[in-house]
């Protein structure tokens, strides 16, 4: 038998930088990589495309997206793309804001995959890096704030028996689904 | 025959060819009503970073080698250079006959435009990766779930920090080989560990670019991939899969 410990799995690309494609390559390639004579090689010449920070950081959302999409509904990954496409839109994007970081992104991927649902979240950020996914139906509103390291903070509105009820919580993406029953929550995510 | 939860990451089908064709001649080919779908093209360069120990300096050569360009939701790509063409579709997969179709929709016009009328080295290759639940004592047992299996040279503590393999071998076919990659990797899932699959099936000789030759042989390389990832992978793999799309 031959066990593998996951608490030292090394990080393999499955969400940032390049296409596996390019990765892959690269490391081949790198083995063999020689400087002429008299050089010493510092940077191997790895292939890669050139593009702005916020092309590529769409590239490495889309991507990651794109890695577990075999775990979300049918079509549930080409919705979120184009939705992550439209928020990064050159034309509505400002340049100001800080991109979306990849741990975040993470994040609301794990929130994804753990509610399991059918119905798309609205999507947003906070200029300063998290993944704002948000539910509305019937004037029931969900709202979770996704956080680098597998964090969240999440909020509701929900009329429950004639009343409307709020609450808040801090969490993290596999415990939501949880957290939320005393709510009802498929009527956001069925 | 295919996988609900197929664990395909990327699935490419790279064309290459002797002659270099020109960065112009590239870019010109892009302009096909075939990419529409695809978005502005993007410079694909390396970059090499020497020390020249005799003048004790830097030096820094920037090279353009070709053109990326992409769907606008990302899960297609394409890479052109001087002598390749790579098509790249990403997870989710959807069946074979789609893919197919739709890297020979692209290449088709492209070697139109610049003359190909034959590769040196087709590529077909699938990069798998299962992710696997790691239990409460925080491992799995590799041999579960995959046929691979790495005996050490010694007694040791029975446990894998790190594996990476890759062989390449020829095929049953004659003038196909592959190369395999297996891999211990991250999972992007919570609680979960991953084996990496990467497959990649490729000729050995020149192609002529023309019917039924072309077809067939891409078939024949589709058989082998899929005996070659089925032969790597056992029925616990298959369960995590979620059975076969009826």
């Amino acid at each position: 038998m031959n066990y593998i410990d996951a608490q030292y799995v090394p990080h393999f690309p499955g969400g940032d930088n390049d296409s596996l494609y390019d990765y892959l390559n690269n490391i081949v390639r790198g083995l063999k990589s020689v400087g002429p004579l008299g050089f010493v090689q510092l940077d191997n010449s790895d292939a890669s495309s050139e593009m702005s920070q916020r092309e590529r950081r769409l590239l490495e959302i889309q991507t990651a997206i794109s890695s577990v999409s075999m775990h979300l509904q049918t079509g549930f990954s080409h919705g979120l793309s184009r939705q992550f496409y439209e928020l990064l839109d050159e034309d509505a994007w400002e340049d100001e804001d800080v991109l979306p970081d990849m741990s975040s992104v993470r994040t609301f991927l794990q929130v994804l995959v753990g509610t399991d649902g059918n119905r798309r979240p609205g999507i947003g950020t906070n200029g300063r890096g998290s993944v704002t996914a948000f539910w509305l139906a019937d004037g029931n509103r969900l709202t979770v704030e996704c956080l680098p390291e597998e964090r969240i903070t999440w909020v509701l509105t929900r009329e429950l028996d004639g009343e409307t009820v709020r609450a808040a919580g801090e969490s993290r993406p596999a415990r939501l689904l949880h957290e939320l029953t005393p709510y009802n929550p498929e009527i956001w995510f069925d | 025959m295919r996988y609900v939860k197929a664990p395909i990451v990327e699935a490419v089908l790279e064309f290459r060819w002797s002659e270099v064709r020109s960065l112009a001649d590239l870019k010109l080919a892009l302009e096909d009503k075939a990419f529409n779908d695809f978005g502005d093209a993007k410079p694909r360069v390396t970059i090499n970073t020497a020390f020249d120990v005799g003048k004790g300096e830097l030096s820094q050569d920037r090279k353009e080698i070709g053109y990326e360009t992409s769907v606008k939701d990302g899960t297609e790509r394409v890479f052109l250079e001087e002598r390749k063409f790579v098509y790249i579709k990403n997870a989710p997969y959807t069946e074979w006959n789609d893919f197919r179709e739709r890297a020979i929709g692209l290449i088709h016009p492209f070697s139109a435009a610049l003359n190909l009328l034959e590769f040196s080295r087709i590529g077909l290759r699938f990069i798998n990766r299962i992710d696997i639940p790691v239990g409460d004592g925080g491992k799995i047992d590799t041999d579960e779930y995959i046929s691979i299996k790495f005996d050490g040279p010694r007694e040791d503590a029975g446990s894998i920090d790190e594996f990476q393999m890759r062989v390449v071998k020829p095929t049953v076919v004659e003038g196909i080989s592959y190369a395999l990659v297996v891999a211990t990797s991250q999972s992007p899932l919570s609680g979960h560990t991953a084996i990496i699959l990467d497959i990649d099936v490729f000729t050995k000789f020149p192609v002529p670019y023309q019917e039924p030759t072309f077809s067939e042989l891409l078939s024949s390389m589709r058989e082998q991939k899929n005996g070659i990832f089925e032969s790597c992978i056992t029925d616990k793999s298959r369960e995590l899969f979620g059975g076969m799309v009826k």
